[in-house]
């Protein structure tokens, strides 16, 4: 079992290496002729205006408040998808009225118009 | 086979290597092999997907570097080598270059758990398909440093937007795999190890009942069930937006973001960019292909694997094994591969979404689907494995139906139905208002015409 994250780990370094080598590689490969104008912020061809870092839609945050809940409530589901038999029935009926009570706050939030992307 | 390394160290360079050097070094040779082979797989699907999207288009596609082009992907390597890195002023140089290596890392990490064939699996996690997808997670971390270290408004726009469909389609892929991941468990109790999965596709089982004589194609897939049928078509669908693929590009958009959050990228890091999309739309293909196509299962693996050397036939014949994972490697590429070129169909079939029809797709339609979906696997599960000692009186309230095949047509029918039924609610709750009268036009035309 321990060997399996053994090699989980090993994997990861050797993972490391595979952006790594090609960027050094390049590195050396690679002319460099930086110039004023190649390095400014591309814009199709006009000179960038005001800052990068503006506001953004309110939405994007909804959505990810929204993937917050979601993504608990999966992970919430999963012991329980795994222990289905063990659990039995008690187990079914309260798994279903939390899945029922996360169906109706999306049903909320879409009749909110919060999943609107105005 | 597997103990290759010490053959070598201790057999014939005599060293008497310590054990935890061969485990050490048994690995580094299975990571070494697997992102070789990831690499040549890589050079295939570039130049398999710009062939097949160019005859789509009527167009020949790249045809001059070697015979048939194979050789596009290895010239265009050679560009991205000698291609120089621009990085813009106002950009944050380090995050600029750490922000390809975080989206490429668990990409490859996510190779672990793949099983390729019976015996050529890299790790059997019990927790293997959890690991998959939370690995897979951690790339949109990536997408944003290079979205917000770009210092462009195209960067950062189409960093927004990747991390938003990413996170948003997320849902709907666990949770379809959910329903899957429960039917398993019941069945195996590890419902998580990917192996474990696949082997439960091999024969068709009846309630509980393995209907043996079947003959090994493929009827025990979970594609042939309501559950699994739904499963996978919201799975297939999440994972064509969770690798970015058309029609859901959106955070690439080159006619509204140029390129997207890879605007500011050249060279090779841009590469590495391209390497990482391209090994995530394989990785997800390859997932749709274990979870619901059986895997590595096909006409004669589970046969050439009973010959060869198991728990139940220690002196069996261990080129038997050899042979089943080659054949078994063989089913698992051409099923991940038809996959790979549905998805190259369905980019020359289908016009890109807009940014909100997309994100209320994946909210207001694939969410709530599979949300039923688990649902409906549940009931599948209750009504084909339960007994006595899940709930009591659960046998005496289904009464005469208490076979086990009409318990499993009744499941079938059942959540056959319930699926059927939230589609066409769905449907119809997602309707753009007016569609009904699009229909009468389409029918009056056709009524003209006959």
């Amino acid at each position: 079992m321990l060997t399996n994250y053994a090699f989980i780990g090993i994997l990861f370094v050797v993972a490391l290496s595979f952006p790594l080598l090609p960027l050094i590689m390049a590195f050396f490969l690679r002319p460099k002729r930086p110039t004023t104008i190649k390095q400014s912020t591309y814009e199709c061809g006009l000179e960038a205006i005001g800052d990068v870092h503006v506001q953004f839609k309110v939405q994007y945050y909804l959505y990810a408040i929204a993937f917050v809940i979601f993504d608990v409530e999966v992970i919430f589901l999963y012991p329980w998808a795994v222990a289905f038999d063990q659990v039995g029935l008690f187990g079914f009926t309260a798994a279903a009225v939390f899945i029922l009570m996360l169906f109706l706050g999306l049903l909320y939030e879409w009749k909110k118009g919060a999943l609107e992307w105005i | 086979m597997y103990d290759i390394v010490e053959i070598v160290l201790n057999g014939w360079l005599g060293l008497n290597a310590p054990e935890w050097l061969l485990i050490l070094l048994r690995h580094v040779l299975v990571a070494g092999v697997l992102f070789g082979v990831v690499t040549l797989q890589f050079f295939f699907l570039t130049i398999y997907e710009r062939r097949a999207i160019a005859r789509m288009q009527d167009r020949v596609g790249p045809n001059r570097a070697g015979p048939e082009g194979v050789f596009q992907t290895v010239a265009d390597g050679i560009k991205m080598f000698t291609k120089e890195d621009i990085i813009p002023d106002a950009a944050d140089r380090w995050v600029h270059l750490l922000a390809p290596c975080v989206v490429v890392v668990p990409t490859m990490l996510m190779f672990a758990v793949i099983p390729w064939g019976p015996g050529m699996v890299p790790v059997d996690m019990d927790v293997g398909l959890l690991f998959f997808f939370a690995v897979s997670s951690i790339a949109a971390v990536g997408l944003m440093m290079a979205g917000w270290a770009s210092n462009n408004k195209f960067s950062l726009l189409g960093a927004m937007r990747a991390v938003a469909q990413m996170v948003s389609y997320e849902i709907p892929a666990v949770l379809s795999l959910l329903a899957i991941v429960m039917v398993v468990s019941t069945a195996t109790g590890s419902g998580l190890s990917i192996v474990s999965i696949i082997n439960h596709q091999a024969g068709l089982i009846i309630s509980s009942q393995e209907v043996s004589s079947v003959p090994d194609l493929g009827l025990g897939w979970f594609v042939f069930t309501p559950v699994g049928f739904l499963a996978f078509i919201c799975f297939f669908i999440a994972s064509l937006a969770e690798a970015e693929r058309p029609p859901f590009d959106i955070p690439e958009a080159e006619s509204e973001l140029v390129a997207g959050y890879m605007t500011e990228y050249s060279g090779m890091k841009f590469g590495l960019f391209y390497l990482a999309q391209f090994t995530l739309s394989f990785l997800l293909c390859a997932m749709t292909s274990i979870v619901f196509f059986g895997g590595w299962q096909g006409p004669g693996v589970s046969w050439l694997y009973n010959q060869g050397v198991t728990p139940l036939n220690p002196d069996g014949n261990a080129w038997m094994n050899v042979a089943a994972g080659v054949l078994g490697a063989f089913y698992f590429l051409l099923k991940t591969y038809i996959f790979f070129f549905v998805m190259v169909w369905l980019r020359g079939a289908f016009p890109r979404l807009r940014v909100d029809q997309l994100m209320s797709f994946g909210w207001k339609f694939l969410i709530p689907l599979t949300l039923v979906n688990v649902l409906s696997a549940a009931i599948w599960v209750m009504l084909t494995r339960w007994g006595a000692a899940q709930g009591a009186g659960f046998v005496e309230a289904l009464g005469p139906a208490n076979d086990s095949f009409a318990r499993w047509g009744l499941a079938f029918v059942l959540t056959l139905a319930i699926n059927a039924g939230a589609y066409y609610l769905l449907v119809r709750a997602n309707a753009a208002p007016g569609m009904d009268e699009y229909v009468r036009v389409d029918d009056e035309l056709e009524a003209v015409k006959a």
